[in-house]
């Protein structure tokens, strides 16, 4: 009967266990552990007291080129990693999947690019972007100084793939983190993600 | 050389022309243009239109509502006709699609987006003339999003031509929600209970919601409903990051019935 009773304590514990591994707004950002495109193990929970963005990213996706190809989202990169930002690019793409390219590639679309992430994070089991609810590419999350996530959604409110359409769009990521970096509460939670569906296998 | 100068001012005119009053727009994942029910096109009363999309294999298009990705596909409509205000044409019930936790709500082959016009006994012009702005993002392995505007001439009818009908599009209508119902709405923490009237004789089998208000509702998890004589109630989760609007719920609510029959309802909910 004790064994019975210590079996279903552990199994509640370990759904409960499971079901803190799933992002939510206000709530602790989950950790996880993925390799950047240089081979180095990189850990959320080492970047703790820093404000951290995780862009998820398919660089065949022309939501994402648009933010690349303008220089958008590199220039966002540039300005806040040199304010101590830390800038997860993470690709959730499953291999043979659009997106899923060769590390050689990846680091010369960066290049091209100018991309300034500060790390390029390989997710090709879909396990942290699942954890996350990354939809979209490119699809944002804000992870503030305290360690908790504090916005989820899109880059801004103009949900196209037309360049020009960024002169005027209201950019929600330099809001959350110009605020942040203010110390300020953000001023979006959560907004519609858009562009091309997360390639999970 | 003025020859030139008119010849090639004449050839840009003309490609420009063709290339801006498109009749039918294709591509090679996509054919868009605009079709009549019925050969003759008559004054004094509606006549049936649908804008016909035709998808090369695998491709899709998606709702009014694309779920977890994608892009919504925008038309409009407008015409010759005077005080005549833009129209939306109906969207049928979509497909629903589940890739790997990505819900979608797509469009595949061929879809009828049917629109009425009632043209006016004074309308004093022999040719109706139909303008379409459409706007969409085609998906499969890759998405490629685009844009067109096309516009089609028909004759109105002199009452010599013979009534002939265009099957696909009637037969399109029956994936068309026709009434509105509207229902109830009581918000928890992590979901939505929605009731709504129910008056059906048919036994029924299943309820499955398409929100048309995005940003809400978890599209992965189906939704539970239960009924109690002439009300139904349905229970839907919520979406773990909610964007969307909670306190203006529309969507399109299908019902199996037992013998395989299916109707489709609009529904719209108040708190």
């Amino acid at each position: 009967m004790k064994k019975a009773i210590l079996f279903w304590i552990m199994f509640f514990a370990f759904s409960l266990a499971l079901l803190a591994q799933e992002a939510k707004i206000d709530q602790p950002a989950p950790d996880f552990k993925l390799e950047d495109i240089n081979g180095m193990d990189v850990l959320l929970s080492d970047y703790s007291g820093k404000i951290v963005v995780l862009e998820w990213i398919n660089f065949d996706c022309p939501y994402v080129r648009k933010h690349y190809q303008s220089g958008n989202i590199p220039k966002m990169q540039d300005k806040y990693t040199k304010q101590g930002v830390i800038w997860m690019a993470i690709c959730s793409s499953a291999p043979g999947k659009e997106g899923n390219l060769p590390t050689g590639e990846i680091k010369k679309r960066i290049k091209q690019y100018n991309g300034k992430m500060t790390f390029y994070l390989i997710d090709s089991d879909g396990k942290v972007g699942k954890m996350y609810g990354a939809k979209t590419t490119p699809h944002f999350f804000i992870i503030n100084k305290e360690g908790k996530l504090v916005y989820s959604g899109a880059v801004d409110d103009k949900p196209s793939t037309d360049i020009e359409d960024i002169k005027t769009a209201r950019n929600y990521v330099t809001e959350v983190l110009d605020s942040l970096l203010a110390g300020k509460n953000p001023p979006v939670k959560v907004t519609k993600p858009y562009g091309c569906s997360v390639k999970y296998k | 050389m003025k020859k030139f100068v008119l010849i090639t001012y004449i050839f840009s005119f003309v490609l420009f022309s063709s290339a801006y009053a498109v009749e039918k727009y294709r591509d090679k994942q996509i054919s868009i243009e605009i079709v009549p029910a019925t050969k003759a096109i008559e004054k004094g009363k509606e006549n049936l239109f649908a804008v016909k999309v035709k998808l090369t294999k695998g491709w899709h298009i998606y709702w009014q509502n694309p779920g977890d990705a994608g892009e919504p596909t925008i038309l409009e409509i407008s015409t010759n006709i005077p005080n005549q205000q833009k129209i939306i044409p109906q969207y049928p019930v979509p497909t629903y699609k589940n890739t790997s936790g990505i819900v979608t709500l797509e469009y595949r082959d061929v879809v009828y987006f049917p629109f009425y016009l009632w043209i006016p006994q004074d309308f004093d012009k022999k040719e109706l003339e139909i303008q379409l702005k459409a706007k969409w993002l085609v998906c499969k392995h890759i998405c490629i999003p685009g844009k067109a505007i096309i516009t089609k001439k028909f004759q109105i009818s002199n009452g010599n031509l013979k009534f002939l009908q265009n099957n696909e599009i009637l037969n399109s209508l029956k994936f068309i929600p026709k009434d509105t119902i509207l229902g109830e709405i009581k918000l928890s923490s992590n979901s939505a209970l929605l009731k709504f009237p129910l008056n059906f004789e048919d036994r029924l089998h299943k309820v499955f919601f398409y929100p048309i208000t995005e940003g809400v509702f978890d599209l992965e998890l189906e939704p539970k409903f239960s009924t109690n004589g002439n009300e139904l109630s349905m229970r839907l989760p919520f979406v773990r990051y909610i964007w969307g609007d909670t306190s203006n719920i529309e969507g399109v609510v299908e019902f199996t019935f037992d013998n395989g029959k299916k109707k489709y309802f609009v529904t719209k909910f108040v708190k």
